[in-house]
């Protein structure tokens, strides 16, 4: 067996103490810590007793903790919580918002390269000057931005003022064929709808990706001042090399970090995209969550929690193996 | 320089102070004061940390003293005697800020807020950086199956978007927190005074208190995973070795000898997570989670603000604003005190000293 393949069946392994963990914990959140969970799975204050009753005993609330345990996770694997708002098995509610805080998720880091990026490798480039002051302190401002401020502010600008965008509804995909209108759009070739889409997602994916920029800009530039100071760049200046081909050295010896700051930034905007989805009004996983909590859903609090944990761990899985690419001399 | 001479004042008194409790410490600590003395010059050579100091600075005593200058109470709806005042624009029936919905002044409210968000990230930081820091420690210094067990329950937590994990917990903890509020009145008004609010509305608080328990929870794991990551490296030093050659005792070891050398990031990442508890702190409230009528904080405010935006800017715009500065303080304070901590830049400081 390869030392990769070894590397990926070691990474898989210690997954699952973490997963586990994390179901405990949804678990605790859940069960253990309301203090009347039955009453508010079962539709909070007004709800029936025998309703109450039923509840009770369809999640086995008058069994010992471990065994209320057992039975949750195995509905939770079996994919069969039932949400008591909607009536639908929550991990269905959850696939039908999925698309959208994907889509937003990845207007998010692509503003946040698109501006991070070059940002960084100026203010590198131009190291100790007055462009690197200000772009420290743009990353400044965009870590400190609060991003209903900065919601608003645009909402007033381009939906009151200039009437730009639209916030409600969302563009479904004509042909379905991943289920991500984005992606589907892309491979259909469908114009229209893909300006659709771009319209209704910008805004909400430039304000969740502001903060990722300030912090993309100020990794790349750390990261490319390192490798700037390494002994091969000076023997490639020696060598007489135009400016433009060191940097593509310098560059490709800065990316591990960089790549690493894009995945852990995915993962901020997993949990910037409840507030940016509440705002703007998209119905994804986020708003799901926050509406769950509003009235105490807590089957769909359960599922999007773990959702949103797994997402996570994997991206940060994708990213170890994304160094072995990006860095040939990695090696497992 | 002025602010030399503020460091130099500050410092005189700190002394002071100190010496009026254990009386040799200046004599036994002159060097640590010194220390002390140059790194505050350091930062007063950084324009963007002044002002980063001079905004927190602004924040901590705004939060301290707001409740107590606010001209009206956040219990006072003074819409019920005078409906003229519901939803007043800044600056009309002389509401500097403008009222909310029951005709409240902004201006008191933002006071009071400010007082909710500094207790919230005070207490986050105070509770959750030390569990972290111990947690590390031990981690890092016993290593084998102490470290696994440790660095796999941080994992879990490590696997949870901060805001995600934040609001399940924030949503399902003021129930348990509400009955622990009307069981131990003692507490309950202990959290009324610090809260800055009356007596009478501490079973309002248990929103509040359980966004910080639920901060607290979500804040220890990154100072775990960071304090074990600088032991490893500290623990192989010679320092570390000759120490316990002496016989110290391993609490000792790690608290007296290791701690102190890896204290500065610590400082450090500290200070710039006040911005991020009173960013994360002010999102959930934002999303309804945090101070419940008639308590407000700033996220509550821009919350009642935003459904009924853009005719009542005012109350987005002034707490929005509030809540930028504040970040916008501890994060240019950190990044000029990390300047100030590394050993290469501060010697170029050091020179111009």
């Amino acid at each position: 067996m390869s030392s990769f393949r070894k590397f990926l069946l070691r990474r898989f392994l210690t997954f699952i103490p973490t997963i586990f963990g994390v179901v405990f914990i949804t678990y605790l959140i859940a069960y253990a810590i309301p203090a009347d969970p039955v009453r508010a799975w079962a539709g909070g204050e007004k709800a029936k007793p025998e309703v109450i009753e039923k509840v009770k005993q369809y999640y086995y609330f008058d069994r010992p903790w471990y065994e209320q345990f057992y039975y949750f996770l195995v509905r939770l694997f079996e994919g069969t919580l039932i949400s008591p708002r909607t009536g639908n098995n929550v991990f269905a509610d959850v696939a039908a918002r999925f698309s959208v805080t994907f889509q937003l998720t990845l207007f998010s880091i692509f503003f946040s390269v698109a501006i991070g990026l070059p940002l960084g490798l100026i203010a590198a480039y131009k190291r100790d000057t007055k462009i690197d002051t200000a772009v420290r302190i743009f990353a400044l401002i965009g870590v400190s931005m609060p991003a209903f401020l900065l919601a608003y502010l645009f909402i007033l600008l381009f939906f009151v003022q200039f009437r730009a965008i639209t916030l409600a509804g969302v563009p479904t995909s004509k042909v379905t064929i991943t289920g991500v209108p984005l992606i589907d759009a892309l491979i259909t070739g469908d114009f229209e709808n893909l300006a659709q889409i771009v319209a209704r997602y910008w805004l909400p994916g430039f304000v969740l990706g502001f903060a990722g920029a300030g912090i993309i800009a100020r990794f790349v530039r750390n990261s490319t001042v390192e490798a700037l100071g390494a002994d091969f760049v000076e023997y490639l200046h020696a060598k007489g090399l135009p400016v433009g081909w060191v940097r593509r050295h310098v560059f490709k010896n800065s990316l591990v970090p960089i790549v690493t700051i894009i995945g852990l930034e995915f993962g901020a905007s997993l949990s910037g995209a409840p507030i940016t989805e509440t705002i703007f009004g998209l119905p994804g996983l986020g708003y799901y969550a926050v509406q769950s909590i509003y009235y105490l859903d807590f089957p769909a609090i359960i599922a999007t929690t773990f959702v949103f944990a797994i997402i996570y761990v994997v991206t940060n899985f994708v990213v170890d193996v994304l160094y072995a690419f990006i860095d040939p001399r990695v090696r497992y | 320089m002025i602010l030399d001479k503020a460091a130099d004042g500050l410092l005189w008194l700190l002394v002071k102070l100190i010496t009026l409790i254990r009386r040799d410490w200046y004599a036994k600590n002159k060097a640590r004061v010194e220390e002390w003395r140059l790194t505050l010059y350091a930062l007063n050579r950084s324009p963007t940390g002044v002002i980063g100091l001079f905004l927190s600075l602004g924040f901590v005593v705004v939060g301290v003293v707001g409740p107590l200058v606010a001209p009206y109470s956040y219990n006072q709806f003074l819409y019920l005697e005078r409906p003229e005042l519901y939803l007043t624009p800044p600056g009309e029936y002389g509401m500097p800020l403008g009222t909310d919905i029951y005709g409240r002044d902004v201006l008191s409210l933002m006071l009071y807020g400010a007082r909710v968000s500094l207790v919230i990230s005070v207490i986050t930081i105070a509770l959750g950086v030390p569990l972290g820091i111990l947690l590390g420690l031990l981690a890092g210094y016993y290593g084998g199956k102490i470290d696994e067990a440790i660095m796999r329950i941080t994992d879990i937590f490590l696997a949870f978007p901060a805001l995600v994990l934040a609001l399940a917990l924030a949503a399902t903890l003021p129930q348990r927190i509400r009955e622990f509020l009307i069981d131990q009145p003692m507490f309950a008004s202990f959290m009324a005074a610090i809260f800055g609010v009356s007596a009478e509305d501490a079973i309002h608080l248990a929103p509040l208190i359980s966004i910080f328990t639920a901060l607290i929870i979500v804040w220890w794991p990154s100072y775990a995973r960071v304090v074990r990551g600088m032991v490893l490296v500290e623990k192989e030093k010679t320092y570390v070795e000759a120490a316990r050659a002496l016989g110290f005792s391993t609490w000792r070891i790690m608290t007296r000898h290791i701690l102190p050398n890896i204290m500065s990031p610590i400082i450090v990442l500290a200070t710039f997570d006040f911005a991020t508890v009173n960013l994360l702190a002010a999102g959930l409230s934002f999303l309804g989670l945090g101070a419940q009528p008639p308590i407000v904080d700033w996220g509550s405010l821009i919350n009642m603000g935003g459904s009924r935006f853009p005719t009542a800017w005012w109350l987005v715009l002034f707490p929005g604003v509030a809540i930028f500065l504040t970040a916008l303080g501890w994060n240019l304070l950190g990044d000029a005190l990390r300047d100030v901590f590394d050993p290469k830049f501060r010697r170029r400081i050091e020179f111009r000293v």
